[in-house]
């Protein structure tokens, strides 16, 4: 299992169905899948009443405190896509998992640590990553999004960055400026601290598809457990990928059938019932 | 009245007591002071030094000089085999001075021997006991190589097996991964048996003679400074007294072991999160957080707060899990298992929220800052990730069908001292560990505890508060029994709604070990500890990872906590119930 420098392929499912074979494989191959979804195309599987209730879990009520039915919807489908391609590796059925939430927002699943998650929506589309390798962040923002030209660069960048965004053509400011947004925000959010970090505190400096993170100053980071990729995600949109490449073991089990030590359940479960009588 | 008759003999206790805990406290000063001022850039082990021994693979050279010339292997040798193992309770407190500087130089000489020979004090014969005490009292090295499991690390991934026969044990295989391999006076290692069954042995590689073939080192991403290598048997024969405990006993042996490691083991890595957050402290005011005062930067104050409640509500797990193991052996399995499964997970987080204070320093690789990758590093190899977890939920999960049916009443509730460190322990007795199915002393300590609130507490802004977050955790507790009592029990797998319930069971247990110390002001006297603000600011964090909105808080508990987490940088106090006085 190698995660390699070729950025994680973005595969879009179209519903609860799939199609998962390509993500399951990516996952397989490289301990890391990302998957695209649209709302449109994952409304006519959302769930309802007590199937609604089973799936959410613990997550029905702050299903139930969103303001709309768009939010709703979307709450609803963000879920189950996550719920369905973590399903998969774990081995588990998508309602046994229940989602938790840090401090600051980083989802991830309760009591299943052999994997880490993370979700990003904007406008129709759903992204979510999943990772046995270490940390993951993810964030998509439509492509033809306008930020260049309305300050945001002094909010976001650091002095580095700016003094390269101000070398590029006036054409090539604002892609280079959604790259820049996305990454840091993928790299936020793997670290849990979603907008917390200050965006002008660290920034990226974009090779081809693959970026590395930089200080202030633009001195790289060079920390080589971490990769970070920009990627095209659904056709009008881009995406940018955090991961953490802590991987610890060359043969990642990842169900949850397998993550007990059953020798230690069996002689445990023995110990209750003889004490039970 | 004569004048010995002033003392009430619950007085006299509470004095030895306070002796107990001020022995301790000094103690820790004493090993602190011996490491001198890590940031203190001619100190051989300050952190300058420390991250050129990390980036050169080595383990700071004067560091491990003066742990050995502290004697510190005999504060995990029991006292009766000559060392001053005194309650497992103090023991993370003294070794956190260590973890607060190197966690690497902490593994190295401490961590893994420790955990070796925690398998052969409960389950040793006295012969095997005195080895093994002999060569930690001569500052020998001792090392421990477990078992396979299938979700693996480099750690697990492998594992040796034996047979027996008339001559004795026929010992093979190959493990690429061990600490201080190369160097150990003895090895304590599981081994397969056949059929499922392990067994435990203890003996110096070099006796396997040319049976040994020793193996190249192994690099982790962390901890880089261990000297981790590989060894393998090819059919050595050992003696038959090298076999600890009974021939495939070895799953009873680990169950026994366990509770002492998972208890411990969080609590010295409770140094670590000191470290982060003095960093950050200490940054945030050098720079002001940026332009203004730390206190003004509304997230600045927030991570400096939230992230010393983090680490006291670590303390407290701690400490009631390691005196759990001594007061309440039946209980403390998954008391055991909850620390060491929450306590990582509280440090790492509150790690990555410091960024909020560091910034750009949040990635410095050189200065004394570049101590807070290191630690971010090491953290993860140290307390062995989603492996160790998986054994922890193996000990809490079956125990949830059991708490379903638990009276969570007065009568059920632990004593109060399980909570205070200055009251002495009952002798550690093997013979009571590994029984499971005790009740849930700590859930039925939460559930009754609010009717024992002081007065005067609950009548203020933050009294009330509390009140709240208690009755939201009774229901959390109620919901959690509900639950658990729909687990399918009957079979050995484990249900997989079980994971969930696992996560959530810890952190309640998290928040009645934070209410007990509270209430029976375990760490002794102390103004900060005895004001609520701190309590408060702990349950409010479970809460909301238990997925609860807790009421707001009033805005004195973030301020007097940020306030006090400022003081301890500027005073060098340590991040912990103790509070006691660093060295830098």
């Amino acid at each position: 299992m190698t995660l390699t420098a070729a950025p994680p392929p973005v595969l879009q499912v179209r519903g609860p169905d799939g199609p998962w074979t390509g993500a399951l494989a990516a996952f397989e191959r490289t301990g890391v899948a990302v998957v695209c979804a649209t709302q449109a195309d994952w409304r006519p599987h959302l769930p309802t009443g007590s199937n609604l209730k089973r799936l959410l879990g613990r997550d029905f009520r702050r299903f139930r405190a969103l303001a709309s039915d768009e939010l709703r919807a979307r709450f609803v489908a963000s879920r189950m896509l996550v719920k369905h391609l973590a399903a998969g590796p774990l081995q588990v059925r998508p309602e046994d998992l229940e989602l938790g939430y840090g401090m600051h927002g980083r989802m991830y699943l309760r009591g299943c640590e052999q994997v880490e998650i993370s979700l990003s929506h904007t406008r129709d589309v759903l992204l979510v990553g999943i990772s046995s390798v270490g940390l993951i962040g993810v964030d998509t923002e439509p492509a033809d999004r306008k930020l260049y030209g309305r300050d945001v660069e002094r909010l976001m960048c650091t002095p580095h960055e700016r003094s390269e965004l101000d070398a590029l053509e006036l054409t090539d400011r604002n892609d280079r400026l959604l790259r820049l947004w996305t990454l840091k925000e993928a790299y936020s959010k793997a670290l849990g601290q979603g907008l917390l970090f200050p965006f002008t505190e660290f920034g990226f400096v974009p090779q081809g598809w693959s970026a590395q993170l930089a200080r202030a100053d633009g001195t790289p980071v060079g920390d080589a457990q971490w990769r970070y990729w920009t990627v095209p995600v659904a056709g009008k949109f881009l995406g940018a990928i955090a991961v953490q490449n802590n991987r610890r073991s060359e043969r990642r089990d990842t169900r949850v059938g397998t993550a007990l030590p059953q020798r230690l359940v069996n002689s445990i479960q023995d110990s209750l019932r003889a004490r039970a009588g | 009245m004569e004048p010995n008759e002033t003392l009430h003999p619950a007085g006299a206790a509470a004095l030895a007591g306070t002796d107990r805990l001020a022995a301790a406290k000094a103690r820790v000063a004493e090993v602190d002071a011996a490491f001198g001022d890590p940031w203190h850039r001619d100190n051989p082990i300050g952190f300058t030094a420390i991250g050129a021994a990390d980036e050169a693979g080595e383990l700071p050279a004067e560091g491990v000089r003066r742990y050995h010339e502290l004697g510190l292997n005999k504060e995990f040798v029991p006292a009766e085999l000559g060392g001053r193992l005194d309650g497992l309770d103090l023991l993370g407190p003294t070794l956190r001075p260590i973890f607060r500087r190197d966690a690497a130089l902490a593994t190295g000489c401490a961590l893994t021997a420790y955990m070796a020979a925690t398998v052969v004090w409960l389950n040793g014969t006295e012969s095997q006991r005195k080895r093994l005490a002999d060569v930690l009292l001569r500052n020998g090295t001792a090392t421990i190589a477990f078992q396979r499991f299938d979700h693996d690390n480099e750690f697990v991934s492998d594992e040796f097996r034996a047979r027996r026969d008339s001559e004795g044990i026929v010992f093979s295989g190959r493990k690429l991964a061990i600490n201080n391999a190369a160097d150990a006076d003895l090895l304590i290692t599981f081994a397969a048996v056949g059929d499922n069954a392990y067994s435990v042995f203890q003996f110096d590689p070099d006796e396997a003679g040319d049976k040994l073939r020793r193996l190249p080192r192994h690099t982790t991403n962390g901890a880089r400074g261990l000297k981790i290598s590989g060894l393998e048997f090819a059919d050595a024969r050992l003696p038959m007294d090298t076999l600890v405990g009974g021939w495939g006993d070895g799953t009873a042996v680990g169950l026994r072991t366990f509770p002492l490691i998972h208890s411990s083991v969080p609590s010295m890595v409770v140094g670590i999160g000191d470290t982060a957050l003095r960093t950050a402290a200490r940054f945030g005011q050098e720079k002001g957080a940026y332009t203004r005062g730390v206190l003004e930067v509304p997230r600045a104050r927030a991570a400096l707060a939230g992230t010393f409640a983090d680490l006291l509500i670590g303390d407290c797990l701690s400490l009631v899990a390691t005196r759990a193991v001594q007061l309440m052996p039946d209980q403390c399995d998954v008391l055991g298992a909850v620390v060491k499964y929450v306590v990582p997970k509280l440090v790492s987080e509150t790690m990555y929220h410091l960024s909020v204070v560091m910034g750009d320093a949040f990635h410095a690789r050189s200065g004394h800052n570049a101590i807070f990758r290191k630690h971010v590093r090491d953290l993860a190899t140290v307390t062995f990730g989603h492996v160790s977890s998986a054994v922890c939920q193996a000990t809490i999960a079956p125990y949830l069908p059991v708490l379903a049916t638990e009276k969570l009443d007065l009568a059920h509730a632990a004593p109060a001292d399980l909570f205070r460190m200055e009251r002495p322990l009952p002798a550690l007795d093997p013979a009571k560990l590994a029984v499971f199915g005790g009740s849930d002393g700590l859930g039925a300590h939460l559930a009754t505890a609010a009717a024992e609130l002081p007065v005067a507490v609950v009548g203020g802004a933050v009294g009330q508060t509390l009140l709240r977050q208690l009755e939201l955790l009774r229901t959390e507790l109620d919901e959690l029994q509900q639950a658990c009592a729909t687990l399918d029990g009957s079979g050995y797998a484990a249900d997989p709604k079980a994971f969930p319930l696992t996560d959530r069971y810890a952190l309640v247990l998290a928040a009645a070990t934070c209410l007990g110390v509270w209430l029976n002001a375990g760490a002794g006297p102390d103004e900060f500890l005895n004001d609520p603000c701190w309590l408060v600011l702990a349950l409010h964090r479970l809460l909301r990872r238990l997925g609860l909105p807790g009421p707001q808080l009033p805005a004195e508990v973030e301020q007097r906590v940020c306030e006090e987490s400022l003081r301890r940088a500027a005073e060098a106090r340590s991040y912990d119930l103790f509070g006691v006085e660093l060295s830098g």
